[in-house]
C-alpha cells in the first residue's frame, strides 16, 4: 500500500497528465485541446497554492530560528515582520477601496526603493570583481573575457568619432556572431535537456514527484 | 485305511479299526456322561469315547499293554492318568495320528483346569500359546496385560533398546520374572518318568510331547501329584510372582473355546500351545540350530529325533488350523545391527536418559585428555576456546605496500599535526589584507557614484544624435519593432503586454516600457496588461498612472494582475485572456470595456513582452510563437538581456520575435524613430555612459596592475 501511494499513484498520475497535455499539441483538435487546456488550468491552480506554502515556509524556517534564538535572528525577525505587514496593507487594499492608498504607498516607497538599491549594489560588486578578477585567475581565458567585455562595455556607449564607431561595430559583430552562437548553442542544449526530462518523466523513468 | 465296505452307522470299520467318522464336539459332548470319574480313571479305561472300545472287541495288543499298565502301577505305583494316554499309544496308526491332540477333556475336568491348574502350567501354557490364539486373547485381554505378558513382545522390545540404554536402566524386577520364565527347566525334570519312556519306545518312537496328560491337571496338586510332577513344579514355578503375574496368568488361561470350535475342543488348550511350534514347520523340517531343543519349559522333539513326517493330505484340518501362519525365531539382541537401534524414535528416549548417553572414548577429538594437574586423565575438561580455533584457521592478509605518495601525505598530515598554532603575526597581516579590501571597495565604489552623479553637476558625455555611436548597432531590431506597432496596432486595436520585471530593473525597463506603451497608445490601441511576477501588478499600474488618464484608464487599459505557473501559466492565459479578474478590483475581465471582444490571445493583434530577466522574456516568446505562430511579438528588455533574446529575433532567422528594445540606448533610438525626446531618458543614459565609463577603466587599471607587478593566487 505505501508502495503504491508512493510510486505507483503519483508516476501513474504525472504519466496520464503529460499524455494527455502533449496530445493536445500533437492533435490540437477536440477533445484534445480541451482536456490539454483544462489541464494546463489545473497546473495553474496548483502553482498558485505551491506559492502560498513558499511563503508560509519562509515564516516557519524564520520562526524556528528566532525561537532558537539563532545567529542573525534580529534578521528573521525584521524578516517576519515585514512580510505580515507587507501581507496584510496588500490583501487590504485588495479587499477594500481606502486601503488601497496605503498598499501603493507600502510598494511605491518601501519595496521598490529597496529592490532598486538592492540592484545598485549589485553593479559596484560587479565592478569590483572585475578589477580583481587578474588578481585571483591570472589566465589567457580571463584575459579573453576581460577584453570581450570592455569592448561590449564602450561599443554600447554612445560615443562620437571614429572611436566610437569602430567600437561599436567590433561589439556588432560580437553580439552576432560569437555571443549569438554561443546563446543558441546553450538555448538547443536547454531545449533538449527539457525535451528529453519531459519524455523520462512521461514514460516513467523519472519520478521526481515520487519519494522512492 | 483298508478300503473294506462298512454300515453306515459304523464308527469304526470292522476290518482294520479305523476310525470312520471325525472327531466331533457333538461326539463329546455326548461322550461327557460317560466320563469315567477318578477312580474309573484310574484303570485303563481310555478318555473318550473314541478310544474306548468294548471288551469283546479289544484287541490283543490292547489286552497286553492294560497289563502292562497294570503291573507298572504296581510296582511304581505311578499316577493313574498317566495311564490312559500310554495305553492309547498302543493303538493302531490312525490312532498314533491322534497321539498329539488328546482326548478331550470332560467339562469337569476343564473346570478343574481353570481353577486348579498348576503355576508352572499356566506359565507353560501361554508361552507356547500359537500365534491365532494370542490374537484371541489380545482382543480381550487389557492392553498392559498382553504387554506384560507376551514375553516375545518383551523379548522385542528388549532387543530395542540398545546396549547402552539397557546398561543405564535400573534393573526391573519385570525383567527378573521374564529371565524365570524364560530359563528353560532342567531336561531331566521334563523328562517322563522311566516308565513312560519305555511305554514310549515300544509304541514305536511315535510323537512324545513330555508334558503331563489332561488328567494331571484335574488332579490337586501336592498330595495327589506324583514326586516327579511335584519336582518340575518346584523348580519351574518362580520363586515369587507378583500380584500382576497372577492375574495375567489367570486370564491367559485359555477360554472356553471348545463349543465353538469342535475340533480344537478336542485337544485341551495346553496341549495345543504346545504341539503348534513344532507341528507347524512340518513340511520344512528346521535345524537343530535354528530350533531350540528346550522352549519356555516344553521339551519339543524334532524331526530328527522320530518325528513322522506327515504328507499334506494326511494332515487334519484341525492340525492345520493350528499350525503357526509364520515361524517368530527368537529375538537375539547381541545380532541386532545398528539399523534396528537407529530405526529408535527418538522422542522414546527422554531428555534426561539421553543425557547419560555414554560417549565413546576417542569420539570426540576436540576434546583432549588433560595431562598434568588436578584433571589429569579427564577428557573436555578444559575446551579450547573458538576464538583460538578461528585465529588458527583465519587466513593472513596480504602485506600491503604503501605508495610513496600515500607515504608523502601520511608525513604531510603528520606535519600538519606538529604544526604549532598560528601565530599572532600572520593574523595582523590577514587584518591588514582584509583592511585594503574594504578600500578597494570604498574606492570603486566612491568612483561609481561620481559617474551616476556626474550629469547633475553639468558634466555631460557627447552622444550624439540619434543614440551616438551605437545607434547603428541597435537600430534594425528597434526598427522592426517600431514598424511591427505601426503596422498592427490601430483604433482601439488590443494588444497584449506582459510585465515581466521587477522594482530591481524597473530603472531601466520603465523608460523603454514607457516608450513602446506610449506608442502603442498614441496609436489608439488597448492595453492588456498581465504579469508572472507577483511584484508585476503593482508595476504595471505605477506605469499605467504615468501614461493614460484616470478617465480613459477603463474603455483603454485592463489589469488582469499575477500569473501563476510559469509556462502552464502563460499558456493557461493566451487561451483564456476573458475568464481573468481585473486587478485589484476581481470583477470578471470579460465586464471590462478594453476586454470587449477578446477572449484569447487569438484576438489581440500583439504582443509585447517588458521583461528584466532571461526566463521570463523567452517563456512569453516560446509559448506565444508556439500557439500563435502567426501572432507578432515586440520586446522592450533590459540590456541584459539582449544576448538571450537575440536568437528569437526575425532577423537572426528564427521569426519568433519581430523587434527588440534594448535599454535605455534602444529607447533612445526608438525615441529619435518617433521624433520625440525624453529629456528623463536622456539623462538617465548620460548616467548610464559615465558608469559604464568608469567600470571599463577600473578594468583597464586591474589588468595593467595585476599582470605587470601582482601575484596572482
Amino acid at each position: 500500500m505505501e508502495r503504491f501511494g508512493k510510486r505507483i499513484l503519483p508516476t501513474a498520475v504525472a504519466v496520464g497528465a503529460g499524455v494527455l497535455t502533449l496530445l493536445g499539441y500533437l492533435l490540437p483538435v477536440p477533445p484534445f485541446t480541451t482536456v490539454r487546456d483544462e489541464m494546463v488550468q489545473w497546473a495553474v491552480i496548483v502553482a498558485a497554492f505551491a506559492f502560498i506554502l513558499g511563503f508560509f515556509n519562509v515564516l516557519r524556517v524564520h520562526l524556528g530560528r528566532l525561537a532558537r534564538r539563532a545567529s542573525g535572528w534580529g534578521y528573521s525577525l525584521v524578516l517576519i515582520l515585514t512580510a505580515l505587514i507587507s501581507l496584510l496593507i496588500t490583501a487590504a487594499g485588495l479587499v477594500a477601496e481606502p486601503a488601497r492608498a496605503a498598499s501603493d504607498w507600502w510598494f511605491g516607497y518601501v519595496l521598490y526603493p529597496l529592490q532598486a538599491a538592492a540592484a545598485g549594489l549589485v553593479a559596484i560588486v560587479l565592478a569590483f570583481s572585475a578589477f580583481r578578477l587578474l588578481r585571483h585567475r591570472r589566465s589567457a581565458e580571463t584575459l579573453f573575457f576581460l577584453v570581450a567585455a570592455l569592448v561590449v562595455l564602450l561599443g554600447t556607449t554612445p560615443l562620437p568619432g571614429v572611436i566610437g564607431e569602430r567600437l561599436a561595430a567590433l561589439r556588432q559583430w560580437w553580439m552576432e556572431v560569437p555571443a549569438m552562437a554561443g546563446m543558441r548553442g546553450f538555448l538547443i542544449g536547454v531545449g533538449l535537456g527539457t525535451l528529453l526530462m519531459g519524455l523520462r518523466v512521461i514514460t516513467g523513468m523519472d519520478r521526481p514527484h515520487s519519494d522512492v | 485305511m483298508c478300503g473294506a465296505m462298512n454300515p453306515a452307522d459304523s464308527v469304526v470299520c470292522e476290518q482294520c479299526q479305523a476310525r470312520l467318522v471325525p472327531l466331533v464336539a457333538e461326539e463329546a459332548a455326548e461322550a461327557q456322561p460317560e466320563v469315567p470319574s477318578g477312580e474309573e480313571v484310574s484303570g485303563a479305561e481310555p478318555f473318550s469315547e473314541e478310544v474306548s472300545l468294548p471288551a469283546e472287541e479289544e484287541p490283543d495288543w490292547l489286552t497286553e499293554l492294560r497289563a502292562t499298565m497294570e503291573e507298572a502301577e504296581e510296582e511304581q505305583e505311578p499316577p493313574v492318568e498317566e495311564a490312559g494316554p500310554v495305553a492309547e499309544v498302543e493303538v493302531p496308526d490312525w490312532l498314533r495320528e491322534l497321539t498329539p491332540s488328546a482326548p478331550p477333556p470332560s467339562e469337569e475336568a476343564e473346570g478343574e483346569a481353570e481353577t486348579e491348574v498348576p503355576e508352572w502350567l499356566q506359565e507353560s501354557a501361554p508361552e507356547a500359546a500359537p500365534p491365532e490364539e494370542e490374537v484371541e486373547r489380545e482382543s480381550e485381554v487389557p492392553e498392559w496385560i498382553q504387554e506384560v505378558v507376551s514375553p516375545e513382545e518383551e523379548a522385542e522390545e528388549t532387543a530395542e533398546v540398545p546396549d547402552w540404554l539397557r546398561e543405564v536402566s535400573p534393573p526391573d524386577a519385570s525383567v527378573e520374572e521374564e529371565e524365570v520364565e524364560a530359563a528353560p527347566p532342567p531336561e531331566g525334570e521334563l523328562e517322563p518318568p522311566a516308565w513312560l519312556q519305555e511305554v514310549s519306545e515300544e509304541v514305536g518312537g511315535g510323537p512324545f510331547v513330555g508334558v503331563p496328560t489332561e488328567e494331571a491337571e484335574a488332579v490337586q496338586p501336592g498330595a495327589e501329584a506324583p514326586e516327579w510332577l511335584r519336582e518340575i513344579a518346584e523348580a519351574v514355578e518362580p520363586p515369587s510372582t507378583p500380584p500382576e503375574r497372577e492375574a495375567e496368568e489367570e486370564v491367559s488361561l485359555p477360554p472356553t473355546e471348545e463349543a465353538e470350535e469342535p475340533e480344537e475342543a478336542e485337544l485341551p488348550t495346553w496341549l495345543l500351545q504346545a504341539v503348534s511350534p513344532v507341528e507347524a514347520p512340518a513340511e520344512e523340517a528346521p535345524t537343530e540350530a535354528e530350533e531350540p531343543e528346550v522352549r519356555k519349559g516344553v521339551r519339543v522333539f524334532t524331526s530328527e529325533e522320530g518325528v513322522p513326517t506327515l504328507e499334506p493330505g494326511e494332515v487334519p484340518d484341525w492340525l492345520k488350523e493350528l499350525a503357526p501362519t509364520d515361524e517368530v525365531p527368537l529375538p537375539v539382541p547381541e545380532e541386532k545391527g545398528e539399523e534396528e537401534i537407529e530405526g529408535l524414535a527418538p522422542a522414546e528416549i527422554p531428555d534426561w536418559l539421553e543425557a547419560l548417553r555414554p560417549r565413546e572414548e576417542g569420539g570426540t577429538p576436540e576434546e583432549p585428555v588433560e595431562t598434568e594437574g588436578v584433571l589429569e586423565g579427564l577428557r573436555g575438561t578444559l575446551p579450547p576456546s573458538p576464538a583460538v580455533e578461528a585465529a588458527e584457521r583465519a587466513v593472513s592478509i596480504p602485506s600491503v605496500t604503501a605508495k610513496p605518495a600515500s607515504i608523502a601525505r601520511a608525513e604531510l598530515f603528520q606535519e600538519l599535526l606538529t604544526r604549532p598554532i598560528i601565530s599572532p603575526r600572520r593574523i595582523e597581516r590577514r587584518r591588514e589584507r582584509g583592511v585594503g579590501l574594504a578600500i578597494q571597495r570604498l574606492i570603486i565604489g566612491l568612483l561609481l557614484l561620481a559617474a551616476v552623479l556626474a550629469p547633475m553637476a553639468g558634466m555631460w558625455l557627447p552622444v550624439g544624435e540619434g543614440g551616438g555611436s551605437a545607434a547603428p548597432a541597435l537600430l534594425p531590431d528597434v526598427q522592426a519593432a517600431y514598424t511591427t506597432v505601426e503596422t498592427r496596432v490601430h483604433q482601439g486595436t488590443p494588444v497584449l503586454v506582459s510585465i515581466e520585471y521587477g522594482p530591481s530593473e524597473a530603472e531601466e525597463v520603465d523608460l523603454v516600457a514607457q516608450t513602446l506603451l506610449r506608442h502603442i497608445l498614441d496609436r489608439g490601441g488597448r492595453l492588456i496588461l498581465v504579469s508572472t511576477r507577483p511584484e508585476g501588478p503593482a508595476l504595471a499600474d505605477r506605469l499605467l498612472s504615468a501614461l493614460v488618464e484616470a478617465a480613459d484608464r477603463e474603455a483603454r487599459v485592463v489589469n488582469l494582475g499575477y500569473q501563476p505557473g510559469q509556462a502552464s501559466g502563460v499558456q493557461g492565459l493566451l487561451a483564456n485572456l476573458a475568464r481573468r479578474p481585473v486587478y485589484p478590483a476581481g470583477v470578471p475581465a470579460s465586464e471590462m470595456p478594453a476586454m470587449e471582444g477578446v477572449s484569447s490571445a487569438e484576438d489581440v493583434n500583439l504582443v509585447v513582452v517588458l521583461g528584466g530577466q532571461d526566463e521570463d522574456v523567452l517563456t512569453w516568446i516560446e509559448q506565444t510563437s508556439a500557439r500563435y505562430p502567426d501572432l507578432p511579438v515586440v520586446a522592450g528588455v533590459s540590456a541584459r538581456v539582449e544576448v538571450s533574446a537575440s536568437p528569437y529575433l526575425e532577423r537572426a532567422g528564427a521569426g519568433a520575435l519581430k523587434g527588440l528594445v534594448v535599454g535605455l540606448p534602444g529607447a533612445t533610438v526608438y525615441q529619435d524613430l518617433r521624433g520625440e525626446e525624453d529629456r528623463h531618458l536622456t539623462y538617465y543614459l548620460q548616467s548610464v555612459m559615465w558608469g559604464q565609463w568608469a567600470v571599463a577603466a577600473l578594468m583597464a587599471v586591474g589588468m595593467v596592475v595585476f599582470l605587470a607587478g601582482g601575484k596572482g593566487r
